[in-house]
């Protein structure tokens, strides 16, 4: 669905993206990455909001920057940063929900329900958090197959963040591409498969949640381990917890955060880790 | 599977219109109503006095400041940090979201102003039979009022372009370029009529009778070319100036999705 290859990509004279290349396909795919590693700005590279000087970019076999109407509609991009008119939610959707052919008022109204907002509210009377739940909620029942999203989860308070994995997860369709970008790993966690991490202009990692259990699990340490014990450890509530090589037999799941940072400190040993794993099979 | 036309589609410019007269309608209305309600008092107050109103002057003023505050802002979304995502994002094409924007601003801004000023000039009138049976006249929209509309236009193009040219305070950058651009001109013209009449000018400047006979103009042979140079001024003025203005804003504007997108 999303298809970059060789993207090069600089603020004036610094540069950000080097050859970056990457191959997105349905699924709900987590983009994590240190700050100012280029998220938010892939994000808008992805929604033609920005422009590369160098590489190919095809979203639904289009090229992005021409920001054509019916890709548009495709695309829903929630940023990190927005602001809302004075409609009331029911004005809103009746005047942008026609732009996009497959919206679905039910669809919406059930996001609402569950995110507890009401339609005759002034959407510039509601919190940060409000505001991007009915973004959400907009979003999800827009019809658009690619959905962006820029660190949703912030200014969620914890019921919403579970009402938000919930929702997410209900509106993955097999033609749905959901992208989040996130620094909350913890608030994404079970819920985004494959993981892509980018560093240094570059994809360092892009595995299934599958992949990654075949190659690496994680580990619990009584002491701090040696080097040659663990990939990369921390310490944490109840011992020293690391990244180890080996199939994760007792299925106990990833540590994003542990992945994160493991992948980080050595992207390519973790990487042939994988492959190896996969190999394996 | 229905094809979708990306470039120009009328009902997504309807759905443009009905969202842009929502965003837009409770500042204008405010503005408007304003101007209206403090034009009602002079109206009144001068019907005490016996006196008349000038409709011609406060519908002038309505028609092009009104309009031309409203058109410097059309394309401000474009240039807010956090706007303009929603704006570029809106499943439109470029030249719809201009096409909108020039509608709203040209025909609509001058139809609003019609039925507003005729409302208020009714109720003025009746307000001033009412209190003190003065009847002030009432509104006539003719010949005037067209020509009036077409200057509206040309100094809306021009606030228009403004409007997409500028990122900040697109309304008094436009004012400043456009008296810029005016000295800027008739400063060019002074020299060049220096040059061509270098021989009968002792300044930049001349001012006086002497100047005029010692050009010796034969005004018979004048009248001919005077004709055709006003009817390629006012094809200038009414058509080219507007056309461009408009059109270069649609290109600017595509620089400005291409260029800064975010």
């Amino acid at each position: 669905m999303i298809e970059i290859r060789d993207l090069n990509f600089r603020y004036g004279r610094r540069p950000l993206f080097n050859g970056l290349s990457l191959n997105l396909e349905p699924g709900i795919h987590g983009l994590l990455g240190k700050n100012g590693a280029g998220k938010s700005s892939l994000l808008k590279i992805i929604s033609g909001l920005l422009f590369a000087r160098q590489g190919e970019i095809r979203v639904m076999g289009q090229n992005p920057a021409r920001r054509t109407p019916s890709l548009l509609s495709d695309i829903f991009f929630l940023p990190e940063e927005f602001t809302l008119p004075a409609f009331t939610a029911d004005s809103y959707v009746s005047f942008h929900a026609p732009f996009y052919p497959r919206f679905s008022r039910e669809e919406f109204d059930a996001h609402m329900r569950e995110f507890q907002l009401e339609g005759d509210r002034k959407l510039s009377q509601l919190s940060h958090g409000q505001k991007k739940k009915f973004l959400l909620a907009f979003g999800m029942a827009s019809g658009s197959r690619i959905l962006m999203l820029d660190e949703p989860t912030n200014g969620l308070d914890i019921p919403s963040k579970s009402q938000f994995r919930r929702l997410i997860s209900s509106s993955l369709t097999e033609d749905r591409c959901i992208l989040i970008s996130t620094h909350q790993v913890r608030d994404v966690e079970n819920l985004i498969d494959p993981i892509i991490i980018v560093e240094d202009g570059k994809i360092i990692f892009q595995h299934s949640l599958e992949a990654i259990g075949r190659g690496i699990h994680i580990r619990q340490y009584g002491a701090e381990p040696r080097e040659t014990e663990t990939l990369y450890a921390e310490k944490g509530l109840g011992g020293w917890f690391g990244l180890a090589a080996g199939a994760d037999a007792e299925g106990s799941g990833v540590d994003l955060e542990l992945l994160f940072n493991g992948v980080i400190k050595d992207a390519e040993k973790i990487n042939s880790l994988i492959a190896g794993g996969a190999d394996r099979d | 599977m229905t094809r979708v036309n990306d470039t120009f589609n009328p009902s997504r410019v309807g759905y443009l219109f009905r969202l842009e007269a929502l965003r837009g309608w409770r500042n204008i209305l405010i503005i408007s109503g304003s101007f209206l309600a403090v034009s009602l008092f002079i109206s009144v107050i001068m019907g005490y006095f016996g006196g008349t109103f000038d409709h011609e002057a406060t519908f002038s003023t309505l028609l092009f400041i009104g309009g031309i505050i409203y058109t410097s802002r059309v394309f401000s979304s474009f240039y807010r940090r956090e706007w303009n995502v929603s704006t570029l994002m809106l499943p439109a094409s470029l030249l719809e979201k201009w096409l909108t924007q020039l509608l709203l601003s040209t025909l609509g801004w001058v139809v609003f102003s019609l039925v507003t000023y005729l409302l208020f000039s009714l109720a003025s009138w009746g307000l001033n039979l009412l209190l003190w049976q003065n009847r002030i006249p009432l509104f006539l929209p003719g010949a005037g009022t067209g020509e009036l509309i077409l200057s509206y236009f040309v100094s809306q193009s021009l606030f228009f372009l403004g409007s997409a040219v500028f990122r900040k305070a697109a309304f008094f950058k436009t004012l400043l370029s456009s008296v810029g651009v005016m000295v800027a001109l008739g400063l060019l013209m002074l020299l060049f009529l220096r040059i061509i009449f270098w021989e009968e000018m002792s300044g930049l400047l001349q001012e006086g009778e002497e100047f005029w006979i010692s050009l010796n103009l034969d005004e018979s042979r004048l009248q001919g070319p005077a004709e055709v140079w006003e009817v390629l001024g006012k094809v200038f003025y009414y058509g080219l100036l507007p056309l461009f203005c408009w059109f270069t804003a649609l290109v600017r504007l595509k620089e400005v999705e291409v260029n800064h997108g975010v």
